[in-house]
């Protein structure tokens, strides 16, 4: 059981993503190594094409344009079947364009370089609950592929199954998969390009959104005084998962700054945002109101009040799992409502 | 028919996976169902918030749906028609979702459950509740009886101008995830048909579970 405590402030706001950057262990056996150059592939390469997500029997066509100039990495994703939403990250922000509702939501991204050092984290702890291995190779869309499975060793997380170039180590063909190997998501490319330059006109949206709804976040500096106040504690995580970052941000649309908790088990990735909640839904200490179940694509996302706090947790993995993390928040002694139960002070 | 068949049903219904009998009767519950009909008013708010619309206007989608159901035509049929109406279909996934989850709460059978609802709304898109939420029948055109159920716009104010939050959420969250699992989400964001939770693809509400989290179980580390 992993039991951490975590404080929330300047401190953890300056050092948060500091331990994302978190080491890669030296990957000697060949399917970490393509796994490696797999991810470095996907964050490092200029790349455009298109691909088929499939879930639940149905499929969406998407087009994806990536382009690493630098430092910084611009991409778009745009859906080719009919909604004409897309995704567009430029210049250190994500924007997400709804035509259909003629609304813009506009995101800064992380700091600078994140996404480029942030790959795939299947670190010691991660040996502990995946376990890796390569399959025959193959040929997917006519090119020579390596196999790698990452299987889950329990069943509060997801596997891969990836199906990667030989020559350009890009994925050709992703499937994430439940323990029991049912098949959740896929991802096909059915074209791929790795041009050497893309041009900027490659990443302007197709749509004109002048008019539109733009839905922008605060400003990113906080003042101090605004900084959600109080200790919270984890206890109980499910195995394997373990803090990995901890920062406070202000979402788009939003006033007041979120805590942004980030837990991983070296593969899969679990946040946790707690703000307060804007209506005071009056909860008995240590027991939230209700939670709420949802999923996005693959994701897990549950939302729930705790302390009266709002909690928020998003991830790639089986609702069980989102909701053992969620669950394992509480605030620390700072509370004067309840005694700190469980975890040290 | 109890609680869980009539969630279950609501679900299938915005999910255009209900038969049409079915959804014709469902919609005359809905119809005549004061409480019920309080949770879809809530969901209608909820949906005009999320696709930022004001709220007199309804999803005309579902609007067609049920009217086809009560001319005792086949919902599903028209929702089976084309692609057009395939994403149509999974808008009402979106509305799966949040109507789902709000069902669900009533039959927790919290006896706050005013206050669980709003407690999952602003998170959903921080929207503050009016107090009392009327099921108040408003003309709109074309509709018809049960999409024009909605909140009286007054006291909801700006609040209702903030899409989903939750979106906010996905796409934070998306930033500290690995490659893979960020072109998933991203995917999954562009995917749906409302700046929503909202599941991406599935024609089901995958919103099971909102019982109380029980802190002791979770102490003990739930394996």
């Amino acid at each position: 059981m992993d039991n951490a405590r975590i404080s929330v402030g300047a401190t953890a706001r300056a050092l948060g993503w500091v331990s994302l950057a978190a080491s890669f262990a030296v990957l000697a056996d060949d399917p970490r190594a393509w796994l490696e150059r797999m991810e470095r592939a996907l964050a490092t390469r200029n790349y455009q094409g298109i691909f088929v997500h499939e879930q639940d029997g149905q499929t969406e066509t998407l087009r994806i344009v990536h382009r690493v100039s630098g430092s910084e990495i611009g991409e778009r994703i745009a859906s080719l079947d009919g909604s004409g939403r897309e995704v567009i990250r430029r210049n250190g922000e994500l924007t997400a364009y709804f035509p259909d509702q003629r609304v813009a939501l506009v995101e800064s991204g992380p700091k600078e370089g994140l996404l480029l050092t942030e790959l795939l984290r299947l670190d010691t702890a991660g040996s502990a609950v995946y376990r890796l291995s390569e399959e025959h190779p193959t040929r997917i869309s006519g090119r020579a592929s390596h196999v790698v499975a990452v299987e889950p060793l329990d069943d509060l997380r997801y596997g891969y199954r990836v199906w990667i170039d030989d020559a350009s180590a890009m994925p050709l063909k992703t499937q994430l998969r439940a323990s029991n190997g049912r098949v959740v998501e896929q991802l096909v490319f059915t074209e791929l390009s790795l041009p050497a330059h893309i041009a900027d006109a490659a990443l302007q949206p197709a749509i004109a959104a002048r008019d539109y709804r733009w839905v922008r976040h605060a400003a990113p500096t906080t003042p101090e005084s605004q900084l959600p106040e109080g200790n919270w504690e984890v206890a109980g995580l499910p195995p394997g998962f373990h803090l990995t970052a901890n920062s406070t941000q202000i979402l788009a649309g939003a006033s007041t700054p979120v805590t942004h908790l980030v837990f991983s088990d070296g593969l899969a990735c679990v946040s946790v945002f707690v703000e307060p909640a804007s209506r005071q839904a009056s909860s008995p200490p240590g027991v939230s109101v209700a939670a709420t179940m949802t999923s996005v694509g693959s994701s897990s996302a549950m939302s729930t009040v705790v302390d009266g706090h709002k909690v928020t947790a998003i991830g790639e993995v089986p609702p069980a799992t989102v909701r053992a993390i969620a669950g394992s928040l509480r605030e620390g002694f700072a509370s004067p409502r309840r005694p700190a139960s469980g975890s040290h002070h | 028919m109890n609680q869980d068949e009539l969630a279950s049903q609501l679900s299938a219904m915005f999910d255009g996976e209900l038969p049409a009998a079915e959804c014709e009767l469902l919609s005359r519950r809905l119809a005549r169902d004061e409480q019920l009909r309080a949770v879809w008013s809530r969901y209608s708010v909820i949906g005009a918030a999320l696709r930022a619309e004001p709220v007199a206007q309804v999803r005309p989608d579902f609007a067609r749906r049920v009217s086809a159901a009560l001319a005792g035509g086949s919902a599903r049929a028209a929702v089976r028609r084309g692609r057009f109406l395939r994403r149509a279909a999974l808008g009402s996934a979106v509305a799966a979702g949040v109507a789902g989850a709000a069902i669900m709460l009533l039959r927790s059978g919290l006896p706050q459950h005013e206050e669980a609802l709003t407690a999952y709304v602003p998170s959903v898109a921080r929207l503050t509740m009016p107090a009392a939420v009327v099921a108040r029948p408003q003309t709109v055109a074309g509709g018809d009886e049960l999409a024009s159920y909605v909140v009286p716009p007054a006291g909801v104010g700006n609040n209702l101008a903030v899409p989903a939050v939750l979106a906010e959420y996905v796409v934070a969250h998306s930033e500290v995830s690995a490659p893979l699992a960020r072109r998933s989400l991203l995917s999954a964001l562009i995917a749906t048909e409302s700046v929503q939770p909202a599941p991406a693809v599935p024609f089901s509400v995958t919103g099971v579970d909102v019982a109380p989290v029980d802190r002791a179980a979770q102490a003990n580390g739930q394996r």
